[in-house]
């Protein structure tokens, strides 16, 4: 703040000094800008201070300059410390330039606002574009993983255009997305180019209070690049990436399932049978019957991805720009190449001074995406194939020209299922587009004792409309004929009839705005902001669909034939709204001499989602700091020199939410009432409505019993933290220690409401539950001659404690509500089961083991912990035993090296406490008829005979990882639940910045090469470690990348 | 400029309603409101269709859409939904007191908005609810015995008194169940504004079939060991059961009622049976004729139907129950038991009366097999209702003949039955155990089975011809998909659905809730248990057993089946052979696992009963156990014909249980230990 103010001071104090020292001489001043390696500095600025004069240092770092000769010179560079220079008639001026260890000058931009980091009191994060783009991937979010504390990011999937990952500060939940001083969302990030982002922060405690009812969960404000005055800029970077999944099972050939299944059905203790014998073993050798290797007929090794961008930026002193455009195509990795993704992105920031203090600024930017997947989703299509086995054909003939059903599951062909051209598709597109202009009066400009006083006033109108279609195209599958050898076509059911669906979303949200922001420092010490606003958002919502049956397979709705034709709506909250919102923000900061800082910011807000006169809400905080190396005492002892920085700073505030909420104080009906499985009748489901006189009539879904006292819930959140840096950024650590108690979650006392009332019971501000945590970051940045590298080190961990949930009660007794109620003060994720006791590895073994076991144990099975000794186990012996998916811990270590022209990024990530359960497909052999039956069930215990009784103690035995086929472990114990942990390379850069060529000075290439997820260290079998056990694990995978690109600019 | 701003900013408006709600006064106060209320209600009412499996309860779940399954012998599964009926997971509480407010509400608001109709619309649409209310608590009272009589919408948050309440006594329970029919009936006009709600009739004859059920509990439980009757904990109300001193008066009034509701029906002379097409002595047209009745909406016989309408709202019979050749992707959900089709007219029988003939010795396990030239000469006399009903092997369906064989016999003629012991605890021999099949032993292979379709079939050599050995529907012996039972379900299928259009969700036949055939049953049963009481006919100048007569007469009549030999007495005899009558006429309706109930024969003390007509239960069943069997048809290849084995259904081996506390479904257990009233069923 400090440097703000006196920034504006000197401008001032020059400008006079120009108009009286008008009659000076101007004279040319040359030199060389250097940093402290000795290395010239390209590309500096040099610029006369307080006039629009200036240069840019050639290659060499030499400037030529014309200013008066009694001009103050300021040599800047990014990354580098600013430098001014008095001329005094001088016409050579050499400058060496150090670079900006010293980071704590540096602006963060904060809700509302920007403050110097040096000054932060809150727990506030920053990254800029640089550190950002250093993982390579094209969700800006994913880019986020592992490089600020606190936030957690994990990547459940990497189908192309779903953006399937979570993301969350502190484990606090979703966070509010605030882009360029606008709240929007999520997706709205994720679709970011990310090149245009010049900076992210994170407001990870009370610092968000000044977000009021949204700002519950933290904050996330992106900023999006300004032009620079000077030269225009053009940059092109560009990318090519092979994508490869990260781990995906595959199955067995047809000789490995047949005998695990023979496995399957000998495992009996009454005698089993082989099923497929030795003919059917030959009949697959001599090619009697074909198997499929529907692996690769369904996934690609590799799949392409591509990403482009260009920019340009620049502008005089009065007019600056950035306008860019990005591209980028993703496939996914079904062979079929159906499952793909394209997005097109344009950006364009504009700044005009138009009259002196007075600036005009305008951002507009706009996207179209488009998503396109085969009729059938991937989830289904891995859960399909992984389902078939692989002893039935995936084409009738040998030819491969008819596509077959016999034998399949659900006679479900699965090629067909991927291929667009044969079973239709779905595209998912959608067009965004912001427009945000604002104006900012600089009253010090026209009035000095209103110096440091701003006006903003900010508009911005987001549209977003999304088009959605699916098409169903009738297919034909195929059988051979045994008896006659003739092949019989079948129409596939689920494909009929051809039916076409469009779904179309349009969503709209304005937000006005005005602030006014004072900035001042008296007498050299006291440094006083103040920010007051007003800010009123509208937000609305409304979609329509409409679906036909079609005459013929023509994806357009001219094919419309007679049948089911229907036009409706989506009435839900999320899709059908009006919304306003209006607010009044305050922040107040002083600092005396920059070693005490204070403070205060409230909101004033008021939902439109409430009761009328419980609309309103009182949001405050307050932080302090204490910059302890600022202290006279502290600077004054030499042996405490190394030290640059040292500030302790705590801060409390409350905060609020409503995003749970939905009108709860409304007496009524919803009309329509809606249940699932519109789209086939409703045949599996409740249907909302009734055949009355001969047509369907739509009923109401009655509202739960109204509650007109509902209200945000009340976040109260406190930090505690330490910053320390010291020899100039060879060390610096910063510690957190946080606490969130949320009351007033919304809850419904089912438990209390009698059934016999009939009526569900109203939300109400009733659970609660805290969350606490650590954050640490340890950094370390050194030169040693050219060779320049940094290390950065973070690991959070976070608890989450649910204290009250009204919705659990009625337990019969103390044990029924331990066993069952995880949600009453008990930790978040608390999984009950059994514990291992190792394994039964033979006869003997199973002979004298003193616990009572089954009759079918065979050597391979497992052996549970007798975790209350009675001497048997049962569900008396489940226990708490490990944590659900969501990882307590995150941590992740960054190494970043520089050697002239080579660069090295390298981000290891991990997480720890955390568990997933293996289900269905990953936990048994799933299917029936040789299906189901991944590479991995063949690491198991089985006789070295495949036809001895596995019950007779003579078999002989070979070990492997599972037990005999057909006996697995029990779901709920820790032989099926894993640790999540993990620790993986996420990302590592190799880049080589070429030396620039005399005849293209402005010319800066740099290539490079970027590795995403090539590493991972962990105990999940199978399947990646951020991959939900969530759909069953049949979920599409994550990828591994490999991208070659280059960076341009002159 | 900020004033600019401002001046834009204040008018933002921040009372804004959610935009889809809609109050009482946009329901009540007009016809098209109204509609949308009864929607509502009708949308929720606890319907057994073709949106309900006894095994899931109340959810209106159609996956896997079957019929007659849930253990009363009409049908099998292959899935793990065929099973006994003695609960549902989703228990019928909740949800029942859900449509319980709705019904209670507009009884409790219509009042204010009696201006806005003629009176006999108004009362109509009073009258419905309590239509609803009625049949809810009278499902609920078949299902748990005493209830909740919750009568008035409860303002909650209130007095606590208020809010909960017990459990009334069961008795309670079923005269507020009468109390409400009554009044419904009296409100109902004959035509109802909706087509598709209930009318004064429908109420009529769904009290009937309540009352029913009340008067055969209150006096059946007595027959049950130890008499099935019990005291709340909590209350010490008598939740399930009639005291000693009661139940004779109960069961008396009941059938009373039950009686004179079936009659005001059968005298408004509105309703008849279905006879579009049946001509005398024709038995073709007379099994056209009960094909036909199903999907005719215009159908004299319907009294209250549940429609459907594709797309909008549909089913999946079709895509579930349809033989295994038309299967899309399922099928075969539906296989009628050799056991059911016993009870129909037609068949040679051994000595015992009901089994049916399949060897020329005294049983079914002597002698050597009879053999047909085609299997449907088997069946050459069958009932046309059976026909109507089942799909027999080589019939033809959807304009297909369907082939169903479980297998090939290349032995010589004559051939002896094929399975050593066809007793009950014989019951898991199957065919493909056998040395004739295996070849072990030393045997010589004579028996060929398909383990499963396709590629799996095995091929006999015939004359130098290939046979596949397992007909084309199967059975399959490891493949459960295909038919089970050597029979299909052929009732209520849509046989105008093109086979490309069978498909989860794509099925529209509508499902008759109420038919006349089934007032007719309820007046013959009520007339004769009310004449074993000896009691005179509530209605003037009736002949009970005259009526009943009449009643069961015109049903076989138009059946195809054989006449009574003479009048209907007072006798347990007479009663049988109308509940055998019912079993038959209304089987696969969803009524005939409530019948087995309320007559208390599902137990292994009572389960003699468990046909309608007396059978020995040792025959099927062992303790609380028992399962059913299939008719398979074998081709015999030295003879070119077929023969029939009568065994235990040998592809999903399905057993049921039934217990007496199963007679009540218990009461969810949160539902107990969350209120201070609600008690437990006393004897679970």
């Amino acid at each position: 703040m400090k440097s703000v103010f006196s920034t504006i001071l000197t401008t001032l104090c020059l400008f006079l000094a120009g108009v009286l020292s008008y009659a000076q001489n101007t004279i040319s001043v040359t030199g060389t800008v250097k940093d402290g390696s000795g290395a010239p500095v390209i590309g500096a600025s040099v610029m006369q201070k307080g006039a629009t004069v200036g240069t840019a240092t050639d290659l060499d770092g030499k400037y030529n300059v014309s200013v008066p000769s009694n001009a103050i010179l300021e040599f800047s560079c990014i990354g580098m410390t600013t430098q001014e220079v008095n001329v005094n008639g001088r016409t050579v001026i050499n400058v060496v330039l150090t670079d900006d260890s010293n980071f704590l000058e540096s602006v963060v931009v904060v809700g509302y606002g920007t403050q110097k980091r040096g000054s932060l009191t809150g727990a506030v994060a920053g990254i800029n574009s640089g550190e950002l783009m250093k993982t390579k991937t094209e969700n800006p979010q994913n880019m986020l993983t592992g490089r600020v504390p606190g936030v957690r990011v994990w990547q459940t999937s990497a189908e192309p255009g779903t953006y399937s990952a979570n993301m969350d500060i502190r484990g606090l939940g979703s966070p509010l997305v605030v882009i360029d001083g606008v709240p929007r969302t999520v997706s709205d990030f994720q679709r970011l180019t990310p090149e245009d982002i010049e900076n992210v922060s994170v407001l990870k405690d009370a610092s968000a209070a000044i977000y009021g009812v949204r700002g519950a969960n933290g904050v996330i404000l992106v900023s999006t690049k300004q032009g620079q005055a000077g030269k225009s800029k053009v940059s092109y970077n560009g990318s090519y990436t092979i994508q490869t999944p990260s781990k995906m099972p595959e199955l067995m050939n047809a000789f490995d399932a047949m005998t695990i299944y023979n496995e399957k059905s000998m495992n009996s203790m009454t005698g089993g049978n082989i099923v497929y014998g030795e003919e059917a073993f030959e009949a697959f050798r001599n090619g009697t019957r074909r198997e499929t290797d529907w692996n690769s007929l369904i996934i690609a090794k590799t799949a392409p991805q591509t990403q482009h961008d260009i920019s340009i930026s620049g502008g005089s002193e009065k007019v600056q720009y950035y306008v860019s455009m990005g591209y980028i195509y993703q496939e996914g990795f079904f062979k079929s190449r159906d499952l793909n993704y394209n997005k097109y992105n344009f950006r364009a920031n504009l700044t005009a001074e138009i009259v002196k203090g007075l600036k005009f600024n305008m951002n507009i930017s706009g996207l179209q995406d488009k998503r396109h997947t085969p009729y059938t989703s991937s989830v289904d299509i891995i859960r399909n194939y992984w389902k078939q086995g692989v002893l039935y054909p995936a084409y009738a003939d040998p030819e491969n020209t008819m596509l077959n059903y016999e034998g399949l599951d659900l006679e479900q062909n699965t090629v067909a299922m991927m291929t667009s051209d044969i079973s239709g598709y779905r595209t998912y597109e959608q067009k965004n587009i912001t427009v945000s202009p604002s104006i900012e009066y600089d009253f010090g400009t026209a009035w000095k004792p209103l110096e440091g006083l701003k006006i903003k006033g900010m508009f911005s109108y987001d549209y977003r409309q999304d088009d959605n279609e699916a098409f169903r195209k009738e297919y034909y599958l195929y059988a051979q004929n045994k008896v006659t050898g003739d092949y019989e076509q079948k129409l596939f059911a689920d494909s009929s009839p051809n039916n076409l669906r469009k779904d179309n979303y349009s969503k709209w949200q304005t937000l006005s705005q005005v602030l006014l922001n004072y900035n001042r420092e008296f007498a050299g010490k006291h440094d006083v902001g103040a920010t007051l606003g007003w800010e009123v958002q509208k937000r609305r919502g409304s979609n329509y669909f409409a679906y036909g049956d079609l005459a013929f397979g023509s994806p357009y709705f001219t094919a419309l034939s007679s049948d089911n034709q229907v036009v409706g709506m989506d009435a839900s909250s999320g899709q059908f709204y009006e919304l306003g919102y209006e607010a009044l923000i305050g922040r107040l900061n002083y600092s005396f001499d920059d070693r005490y800082l204070v403070e205060a910011q409230f909101r004033y807000d008021g939902s439109s989602k409430f009761a009328r006169g419980h609309q309103w809400g009182f949001f405050p905080s307050v932080s302090a700091g204490w910059r302890i190396s600022q202290e006279p005492f502290f600077k004054n002892c030499a042996a405490l020199n190394f030290i640059n920085q040292l500030k302790v700073r705590a801060s409390y505030g409350e905060l609020g939410d409503d995003s749970g909420l939905n009108y709860e104080w409304v007496t009524g009906y919803i009309y329509p009432a809606t249940s699932g499985n519109a789209e086939n009748g409703y045949y599996n489901q409740y249907a909302p409505g009734y055949m009355l006189n001969g047509s369907f009539v739509f009923g109401v879904n009655n509202q739960p019993l109204p509650n007109t006292n509902i209200t945000w819930y009340t976040s109260k959140t406190f930090n505690v933290g330490v910053d320390f840096e010291a020899w100039n950024g060879m060390l610096g650590v910063s510690f957190d220690y946080f606490h969130r108690k949320r009351t007033g979650l919304f809850g419904q006392r089912s438990s209390d409401v009698p059934t016999i009332v009939g009526a569900s019971p109203s939300k109400e501000n009733v659970n609660s539950d805290s969350h606490m945590g650590l954050e640490l970051q340890l950094t370390h940045k050194n030169r040693i001659g050219e060779f320049t590298y940094g290390i950065t080190g973070i690991a959070t961990v976070t608890r989450q404690k649910y204290l009250t949930y009204v919705e659990n009660g009625g337990y019969g007794n103390s044990y029924d509500k331990w066993r069952h109620d995880n949600m009453n003060n008990r930790y978040q994720g608390v999984q009950f089961g059994y514990t291992a006791n190792g394994r039964f590895t033979s006869w003997e073994d199973i002979w004298s083991y003193g616990i009572y076991h089954e009759s079918s144990t065979l050597p391979g099975d497992y052996k549970y912990e007798d975790w209350n000794g009675d001497g048997e186990i049962n569900d008396l012996d489940e226990h708490p035993y490990a944590f659900d998916q969501t990882p307590w811990m995150n941590y992740s270590l960054a190494f970043d090296f520089g050697w002239k022209g080579i660069d090295l990024s390298i981000l290891f990530q991990g997480s720890a406490l955390g568990s997933m359960a293996y289900r269905e497909p990953l936990y048994s052999i799933w299917g029936s008829n040789g299906g189901g039956t991944l590479k991995q069930y063949l690491d198991r215990w089985h006789p070295s005979d495949p036809s001895a009784d596995p019950y007779s103690p003579q078999t002989d035995w070979v070990s492997g990882y599972y037990g005999y086929t057909g006996h697995y472990p029990s779901e709920n114990s820790s032989f099926n639940r894993v640790s999540t942990a993990y620790l993986r390379l996420k990302s590592v850069e190799l880049g080589y910045t070429f030396p620039t060529i005399n005849w293209a000075k402005d010319l800066n290439l740099r290539v490079f090469f970027n590795a995403y997820n090539p590493l991972t260290f962990t105990k999940v079998r199978f399947v990646d470690p951020e991959h939900p056990d969530s759909d069953l694990g049949r979920m599409y995978p994550l990828n591994k990348t490999y991208t070659f690109g280059l960076n341009l600019s002159f | 400029m900020a004033a600019v701003l401002m001046s834009v900013m204040s008018c933002t408006e921040m009372d804004l309603p959610p935009k889809n709600t809609v109050t009482d006064d946009d329901l009540l106060s007009n016809q098209a409101g109204m509609s949308i209320y009864m929607a509502t209600l009708y949308s929720k009412m606890p319907w057994e269709d073709f949106k309900y499996m006894a095994q899931w309860g109340i959810n209106w779940n159609g996956w896997l859409a079957s019929l007659g399954i849930e253990g009363t012998g009409e049908a099998l599964d292959r899935d793990g939904v065929c099973t006994s009926f003695t609960g549902e997971d989703t228990p019928y509480w909740s949800r029942a007191f859900e449509l319980l407010r709705n019904a209670n509400h507009l009884i409790a608001a219509l009042p204010a908005y009696s201006g806005n109709y003629p009176e006999v619309t108004y009362n109509e649409f009073l009258g419905q609810a309590y239509f609803v209310r009625a049949y809810v608590f009278y499902k609920m009272a078949c299902r748990f015995g005493g209830v909740p009589l919750v009568t008035t919408e409860i303002d909650y948050p209130g007095e606590e008194s208020k809010i909960d309440l017990p459990r009334a006594s069961e008795r309670e329970t079923w005269e507020q169940v009468l109390a409400d029919f009554d009044q419904a009936a009296e409100l109902l006009p004959v035509n109802p504004t909706f087509e598709g709600t209930a009318n004064k009739y429908a109420a009529l004859a769904f009290k009937a079939e309540a009352m029913l059920y009340a008067g055969s509990v209150a006096k059946y439980n007595e027959t049950v060991s130890g008499r099935l009757t019990g005291i709340g904990e909590k209350t010490g109300v008598r939740v399930i059961g009639f005291a000693e001193d009661e139940w004779q008066d109960c069961s008396k009034k009941w059938f009373s009622e039950a009686y004179k509701a079936a009659r005001e029906v059968m005298k408004s002379g509105k309703y008849s049976l279905y006879k579009k097409s049946w001509a005398k002595g024709d038995r073709e047209a007379q099994y056209k004729n009960m094909v036909a009745m199903w999907k005719d909406l215009t159908s004299p016989e319907n009294i209250l139907v549940k429609r459907y309408e594709y797309p909008t709202v549909t089913h999946g019979l079709d895509a579930y129950c349809s033989p295994f050749i038309f299967r899309a992707p399922l099928c075969s959900g539906s296989c009628p038991t050799l056991d059911f089709i016993e009870l129909f007219d037609g068949f040679d029988r051994y000595d015992d009366g009901y089994t049916i003939r399949v060897t020329d010795g005294n049983s079914n396990a002597t002698g050597n097999y009879l053999l047909y030239d085609s299997p449907m000469d088997f069946f050459a006399n069958a009932e046309p209702r059976l026909r109507a009903y089942v799909i027999f092997p080589g019939d033809v369906f959807k304009k297909r003949e369907i082939e169903i064989r479980a297998g090939v016999y290349t032995g010589s003629a004559p051939i002896k039955p094929l399975l050593s012991d066809y007793s009950y605890s014989g019951a898991n021999t199957k065919y493909q155990h056998l040395d004739i099949y295996t070849g072990s032993n030393g045997a010589a292979k004579k028996l060929y089975l398909s383990p499963n379709s396709g590629t799996n079939q095995e091929i006999v050599k015939i004359d130098g011809k290939s046979m596949n050995a397992a007909g084309e529907n199967g059975p399959f012996y490891s493949n459960g998909e295909g038919n089970l039972t050597g029979l299909y379900l052929r009732k209520y299928l849509d046989e105008d659905l093109a086979v490309e259009n069978i498909g989860e969700g794509k099925s529209d036949q509508p499902f008759i809730l109420m038919r006349y055939a089934d007032v007719l049953l309820a007046a013959a049963e009520s007339a004769v248990e009310l004449s074993l009481a000896g009691v005179s006919s509530p209605v003037e100048g009736d002949n009970m057993l005259e009526v009943a007569t009449t009643a069961i007469n015109d049903i076989r009549e138009r059946a195809g089946a054989t006449l009574l030999s003479g009048s209907l007495t007072a006798s347990n005899e007479s009663r049988d052979v109308v509940r055998k009558e019912r079993r038959k006429e209304l089987a696969f309706e969803h009524k005939t696992k409530w019948d087995l109930r309320r007559w208390r024969v599902l137990d292994e003390n009572n389960r003699d009963g468990f046909w309608g007509e007396k059978r020995d239960s040792k025959e099927f069943s062992s303790g609380t156990q028992f399962r059913f069997k299939g008719l398979y048809p074998f081709y015999s290849s030295e003879t070119g014909k077929y023969f029939f084995d009568e065994s235990y259904q040998w592809v999903s081996m399905k057993t049921f249980g039934y217990n007496v506390v199963d007679y009540y479904f218990s009461i969810p257990s949160g539902e107990v230990s969350k209120s201070k009233y609600i008690d437990q069923q006393p004897n679970r």
